[in-house]
């Protein structure tokens, strides 16, 4: 077995048993369930689970990644000191994190919804795999945040900002610009602009799906607009593995490069 | 065994290694001693590559070990804090550096478990163990492959007397065997009779090398705590005016 391996297989044994991990798991669980046992129509169910997987996923990543790096700067000391490459290690811990949360989102929200509501289910796969998406993404920031900010406050910090930017302030300060130009062409910064958000972008992508124009907003119908159905999926996804690429990226980069 | 040639480190404007030369030579202890904050993790992080320093070389037997993973097999690294995953039982805490590690050489895990009394733990949640008992957990793990170089970061650190006792007979064995001991410790009373090479670290630089033995003899002083203590009134005097 490949040492990143074995570092991901004691990772999978610290994550699993970690009771947030746990909690997280039992609160989609019956979040969804609930969903559907007092509403029924499996569009306003789908369309409910997706706002808690934009809202709770990329929040779960960016804390309890953060969190994890910081509380285990030690033991990542001690395992740098084997003989060991920084990048086997970097990946050992990213996939050992990434992959448990991403496992327990799908049985809280997955296995509820494909029991449940078994005629949407390509939407509920897209929905899904955004959301792993956005594990891995939030993850990715997650370790950016905790190799470069060496203070544990400031990084928790730094982790809630992105998350308020990302999930509220972002299509905030949008409205704001879009209302302070309206008198001029904005299809096009729009698009540009929407590729900014990959909530907005993981949102677009189950929208378009759905075909639930009047839920997507201003970006989403000028997105749809502009691309279509089709060709708008695959620029939503397309643009969702560049989010996930770029952090990874620079995570690891910074990993190799900053000290312990 | 280890030489660390013009080694500089900064963080930012403050010079946390400046110019250091070292040799820890094989079959001695090498004591390091210095304030809080003087630069002796710095140092040992630097030897271990977990500091990417900004100048100099650090040799291992004559081959360079910077950027390389390879030599810290012949490492046994024991940190300052003992802190581990919480939902990680002892067992595989230990289980995990042994795989990590892949060596061929038996380990010795079992033995030293039972030496520092921690098989009553063994099945234990790392969250459920005292400071000092994590400590000896770390001391397990840096002592199991009875590697050629110990890098000991403050080690008897809150472990309780009768442990620092069987460390240190430990540490005797091993020195005994030809092994290279770096330790790290801010209490100078419990190097003495201990360590055979001394250096004293103030903001990055090394102020002070020699055989302990040498030191203390040619001083008026009896012990090492005065003459340090002289030593630091002297650059504090002369750091006033």
């Amino acid at each position: 077995m490949n040492t990143t391996l074995k570092i991901i297989e004691f990772e999978f044994k610290d994550v699993f048993r970690s009771r947030w991990v746990i909690l997280y798991g039992i609160f989609l669980l019956f979040s969804v369930e609930a969903l559907y046992e007092f509403s029924g129509d499996s569009s306003k169910v789908i369309i409910s689970v997706l706002s808690i997987i934009l809202l709770i996923n990329p929040l779960l990543s960016l804390v309890f990644g953060s969190l994890y790096i910081y509380y285990s700067r030690e033991f990542i000391e001690l395992l740098l000191s084997q003989p060991i490459r920084r990048s086997q290690l970097f990946f050992g811990l990213y996939f050992g994190m990434a992959v448990p949360l991403s496992l327990v989102f799908l049985v809280g929200a997955g296995l509820p919804l494909l029991i449940n509501v078994s005629e949407s289910i390509p939407v509920i796969l897209i929905m899904l795999s955004s959301g792993i998406l956005l594990i891995f993404m939030f993850t990715a920031v997650a370790f950016c945040i905790s190799t470069s900010i060496v203070d544990k406050a400031k990084g928790l910090g730094a982790a809630f900002l992105i998350w308020f930017f990302f999930a509220f302030l972002f299509d905030g300060l949008l409205l704001l610009g879009i209302s302070a130009f309206q008198d001029y062409p904005l299809e096009a910064p729009l698009i540009i602009l929407s590729f900014l958000n990959p909530i907005d972008l993981a949102r677009l992508l189950v929208m378009l799906k759905l075909d639930a124009a009047a839920l997507m907003g201003y970006t989403g119908a000028v997105f749809e607009r502009f691309f279509g159905d089709v060709m708008g999926m695959v620029m939503s996804f397309a643009m969702l593995l560049v989010w996930l690429l770029a952090p990874l990226t620079l995570a690891g980069w910074l990993f190799r490069k900053n000290d312990f | 065994m280890i030489e660390l040639e013009s080694v500089s480190k900064s963080y930012g404007k403050t010079k946390a290694l400046d110019d250091i030369n070292l040799y820890f030579p094989k079959g001695a202890v090498t004591a390091i001693a210095g304030p809080n904050g003087s630069g002796k993790t710095t140092l040992i992080k630097s030897i271990l590559g977990l500091v990417n320093i900004d100048s100099g070389d650090i040799k291992i037997e004559g081959k360079s070990a910077l950027r390389q993973s390879e030599y810290r097999s012949r490492i046994g690294y024991m940190p300052q804090i003992a802190r581990y995953p919480e939902n990680l039982r002892v067992t595989d805490v230990i289980s995990m550096v042994k795989k990590i590690r892949n060596s061929s050489t038996q380990a010795n895990d079992e033995e030293l478990l039972d030496t520092f009394g921690l098989q009553p733990f063994t099945s234990q949640f790392m969250r459920n163990l005292s400071g000092g008992t994590r400590q000896k957990v770390g001391l397990v793990m840096a002592f199991m492959y009875q590697p050629e170089i110990y890098i000991l970061d403050e080690p008897t650190a809150g472990l309780d007397p009768v442990s620092s006792g069987k460390l240190k007979n430990l540490l005797a064995l091993e020195k005994e065997s030809g092994k290279t001991i770096i330790y790290i410790t801010h209490l100078l009373g419990e190097i003495s009779g201990f360590a055979e090479n001394f250096a004293y670290i103030i903001d990055g630089k090394i102020i002070l090398k020699d055989k302990l033995d040498a030191l203390i003899d040619n001083s008026n002083y009896d012990n090492l705590e005065q003459l340090i203590s002289k030593l630091l009134t002297n650059k504090n005097g002369n750091g006033n005016n």
